[in-house]
């Protein structure tokens, strides 16, 4: 014994060994470098309007300063503004003015280039010359995208055609929205149409569908590399003297480089034109974040107009070197406790290690067997107990999160609330519970008798080889992760159904039938086979022992296994996010977009930090949706306890 | 005479029925990895697969996702051994410590059992929360944090059915010859271990394919990880992200979406393997 043991410890000695080795060995250190061999991290997240300038500037420095690593995310995960306020990354890409509030918490702006967000149509909309010569005023887009009072392109153009207009806007909270609903007086959260997430989102969404209208920022209406219109794209030319036509002077749009020196000579109208800002979290204060930003106001706007983004002024350069200059100091800005977190958990380990070291002191063989009993059952007791733990820190954590929003409003008010408009404090929830549940029942509806005739047909009828067809099938549908399935929905549903509550319920039935087939295979195959025989004897068919025997005996398992099911729905995100169109709205056909708990945190992390009480708002959608599962759980948990019971 | 006939067309028609029902499952079925198959081989290169994101990444096809493969790897594999070790106790403890029906082993369930029913998305809304409390950035770390979380009561509910499998009299005769406790988990631990082999594989594969929970936590970047501290892509964030960008990214999406596909079948289909095997030895 004393033998094995110490052989186990030579095993992880080495393994302690290479553990430590790996935290102490990524040291990260950013002070005290020359700018000729500059080192540390410089990480960079937020708009997709900025994103392709970003990569530019990047590259160049990276090329200069080889030894300085760069992160530079944007899109899903790149949230910008909320992740530098929060200390996560070092700048934000912005696209709108920042909020007063973000000042507030110490956010400072950097003017770095302008551009600006241009009303795009398809190219293959029949009306496509018409329409170039018309252009659009601030009153056409208001009608279109805030009233709806225009539904047809007639209407717009002023004659009599039918073809109706698909409005697209964006479903995540964003600066091109904000800024484009801006040249008509408007926020974000006004625009109706069907919702695509993400700039290239809505390019992607009107070059498909001919009577599409939307809006992008340059870099996406334009071709990155050519600089020409995007193929399948075209923008629609602002009638800036509202004369209902495109006159010479207003024909700025033939390439990005001539929208963008219309831009910097200030023919074109701002908004939809704006500036684009780096955002820090007070001034930086480690060398190659510094480094970074001062490249970029001085030597890095040379790449500006070659990638069709507008140069800042000398002004504002001279304005940004001020901020940096005497600006506050970044109260420790590159706040990376991920180390110190890498350190703690090999402490731990280190002190388990100790701890079990103790038992080669003691002499006696009894002794040193009780004490290990002792020690594995006490690990075991945390490690089990950590469950409960977990999860009342995270009811707590969530809660606490949560419970600002109940100063302003009671929780009645949020939960039937219907209007959701964050910048004016209005808070409505209902529509997303609706939609939750409105996805998950039709979802349900779907795959029940799917799944059921499925699970009778495999358990009574089906001959052996369609058995061995169908179940690794089902084996093969229930291991493929939800993503996977959203790819599914985007390429083959979408087509036919548009962004919509069929598509997101069709996709989300497929993704339960392998777990519903499953456990009902399971439940009938409890079913006593002399119960089945006996039914036979009394001349029954086979459907008849199936319906009144085999499905009686077994409807309390198939209901906890469609409350299983529904709760897998209700909280699944990802897939649901990609077909559901996120339009928050309480009516509304089939075909229509909608929107649910699950996909609203996913969308909005990005502008948590900038409204007050918004953070909050998402906290309290994550705390209502555990409540839910929890509670569907407990429910189904419930009725099989039952069951077992019975048996 | 009729009622029989009845019966019997009764019988044909809802036959005709549920194997129609079955063709339609087989044909989503069928639908799903036909579109993924097709999409993704045609996007596919050797490229892609084996090098990271080159300077002409954002405009052309330079280079190819191996950050992502490789971030998905360093998020899933750590996470899973660490699950593995925090599971494999608890489902000694609710198992063996506490054999017998009991109120503690119960509650336990109960709750691992919750836990295994939570969104990835609250997990990782909740993994966010801690990180910024605690001052950490979106990195690997971050991710394999909520992936433990995301795999712990996946693991124990798996293990908590093998367990289920050791015959009593085998623990007793241990008992009986005076092993404490923990000398006899070393017994049982032998005859469980090709399972939890198996529930670790499944693990894995539900892992490494959620986007939800690391979406806040890992972060994503063109950038291989280095260290724990890095951000990194992962692949079905990758595909997420992509699939709505302009050219080239939908073609990287479809056969990211193909990589991920065959990954997970791979580790599901070994995993069934190894059940079959065990399941014959024990026979």
């Amino acid at each position: 014994m004393y033998f094995k043991d110490f052989n186990r410890l030579k095993v992880l000695t080495p393994l302690l060994a290479v553990l430590l080795a790996f935290t102490s060995c990524q040291h990260k250190n950013t002070e005290n470098q020359d700018a000729d061999n500059l080192q540390g991290s410089v990480s960079i997240s937020g708009a997709f309007a900025l994103y392709p300038m970003a990569v530019e500037w990047t590259n160049e420095f990276s090329a200069r300063h080889p030894a300085v690593r760069i992160d530079l995310s944007s899109g899903g995960a790149g949230k910008g503004m909320t992740d530098v306020l929060n200390g996560m990354v070092d700048f934000a890409m912005l696209s709108r003015e920042p909020h007063d509030e973000e000042r507030e918490k110490g956010a400072i702006d950097f003017t770095v280039a302008k551009d600006a967000v241009l009303p795009v149509f398809s190219a293959s909309n029949p009306l496509r010359d018409k329409i170039l010569a018309h252009g659009i005023t601030a009153d056409d887009a208001r009608k279109i995208w805030i009233t709806g009072e225009y539904t047809t392109w007639g209407q717009l153009l002023g004659t009599n055609d039918n073809n109706p207009i698909h409005v697209y806007t964006r479903s995540d909270a964003c600066g091109a929205a904000q800024t484009f609903a801006a040249w008509f007086g408007a926020v974000q959260e006004d625009l109706g149409g069907t919702a695509v997430y993400g700039d290239p989102g809505i390019s992607k969404a009107v070059i498909d569908d001919a009577f599409g209208i939307g809006f992008n920022n340059m870099a996406y209406a334009y071709d990155s590399e050519t600089l020409n219109m995007q193929t399948g794209l075209e923008v629609l030319p602002l009638d800036i003297n509202s004369d209902k036509s495109v006159s010479d002077d207003e024909k700025l749009y033939e390439t990005r480089s001539t929208i963008a020196k219309a831009i910097e000579e200030g023919r074109f109208p701002a908004p939809p034109s704006r500036n684009l800002y780096l955002v820090t979290n007070g001034v930086p204060s480690d060398t190659a974040s510094l480094e970074f930003i001062k490249f970029v106001i001085s030597d890095g706007q040379e790449f500006n107009e070659p990638n069709g983004y507008v140069r800042i002024s000398n002004a504002s350069a001279r304005e940004s070197m001020r901020k940096l200059n005497g600006g506050r100091r970044g109260r420790g800005l590159k706040r990376d406790n991920t180390q110190l977190m890498t350190l703690i958990a090999g402490l731990v380990v280190v002190l388990l290690f100790l701890t079990a070291g103790v038992q080669f002191l003691m002499r006696s063989h009894t002794k040193r067997r009780v004490f290990r009993q002792r020690m594995s059952e006490t690990m075991m007791i945390i490690l089990s107990f950590s469950s409960i733990a977990l999860l009342i820190a995270l009811l707590v954590g969530l809660w606490g999160k949560a419970a600002p929003m109940f100063d302003k409003s009671t929780l009645g008010e949020l939960l039937t609330g219907t209007q959701w408009k964050p910048s004016q404090g209005l808070f409505g929830f209902r529509p997303f519970i609706h939609g939750t549940l409105a996805v998950t029942l039709l979802s349900i509806c779907f795959s029940l008798p799917l799944s059921l005739l499925t699970a009778v047909f495999i358990t009574e009828y089906a001959p052996r080889f369609l058995k061995q067809i169908v179940n690794p099938a089902l084996d093969i549908l229930a291991s493929l992760p939800s993503v996977i399935f959203g790819v599914w929905g985007v390429l083959t549903l979408i087509p036919k159904f548009g962004y919509s509550l069929l598509t997101a319920s069709m996709v989300l039935a497929v993704m339960v039938l392998p777990i519903m087939v499953s456990l009902f295979c399971e439940i009938f195959a409890t079913v006593p086979t002399d119960m089945r025989d006996s039914s036979f004897a009394l001349g029954a068919t086979r459907w008849q022992t199936t319906r009144k025997v085999v499905i009686r005996k077994s409807l309390p398992g198939i209901f906890a296994a469609v409350v299983l099911a529904l709760s897998k729905c209700i909280g699944e995100t990802i897939a649901v996010m990609m077909v559901c169109g996120c339009v928050p709205r309480l009516r509304g056909s089939w075909l229509d977009p909608f929107y649910t708990l699950p996909a609203l945190i996913g969308n909005n992390y990005g502008e948590m930090a900038s409204i007050p009480l918004y953070e909050s708002a998402i906290m309290f959608a994550a705390l209502l949706l555990l409540l839910l599962v929890l509670l569907f759980n407990i429910l189904s948990r419930v009725i099989l306890y039952r069951i077992e019971k019975d048996n | 005479m009729t009622h029989i006939r009845i019966r019997q067309i009764e019988e044909k028609v809802m036959r005709g029925v549920m194997l129609v029902a079955t063709l339609i499952v087989l044909g989503a079925v069928i639908s799903i990895l036909g579109t993924i198959l097709i999409r993704g081989c045609k996007a596919l290169s050797w490229d892609m697969v084996s090098k990271f994101p080159g300077k002409e990444w954002n405009t052309a096809p330079d280079g190819g996702f191996l950050n992502a493969i490789l971030g998905s790897l360093y998020v899933v594999v750590p996470a899973a051994v660490i699950g593995a070790c925090i599971s494999i106790p608890v489902v000694f403890y609710i198992t063996m410590y506490k054999r017998r029906r009991t109120g503690v082993s119960y509650i336990i369930r109960l709750a691992f059992d919750v836990l295994y029913g939570i969104p990835p998305i609250v997990y990782g809304a909740f993994a966010f929360l801690v990180m910024v409390g605690v001052g950490m950035r979106a990195s690997v770390l971050g991710g394999i944090m909520v992936t433990v979380l995301l795999i712990v009561p996946m693991m124990i509910r798996s293990g908590d059915e093998i367990a289920k499998t050791v015959p009593d009299e085998m623990v007793d005769a241990v008992y009986s010859l005076g092993a404490t406790k923990w000398e006899t988990v070393w017994v049982v631990l032998k005859h469980i271990l090709p399972g939890m082999l198996t529930a670790f594989l499944l693990a894995v594969g539900r892992a490494i394919g959620d986007a939800a929970a690391v979406m806040f936590t890992a972060g994503f970047s063109d950038q291989p990880a280095h260290s724990l501290s890095d951000p990194t892509a992962t692949l079905p964030l990758a595909v997420f992200n992509w699939i709505i960008m302009p050219d080239p990214f939908p073609n990287r999406a479809y056969a990211a979406a193909l990589v991920l596909t065959i990954l997970v079948l791979v580790l599901s289909i070994s995993s069934r393997i190894i059940t079959r095997r065990i399941t014959r030895l024990n026979k």
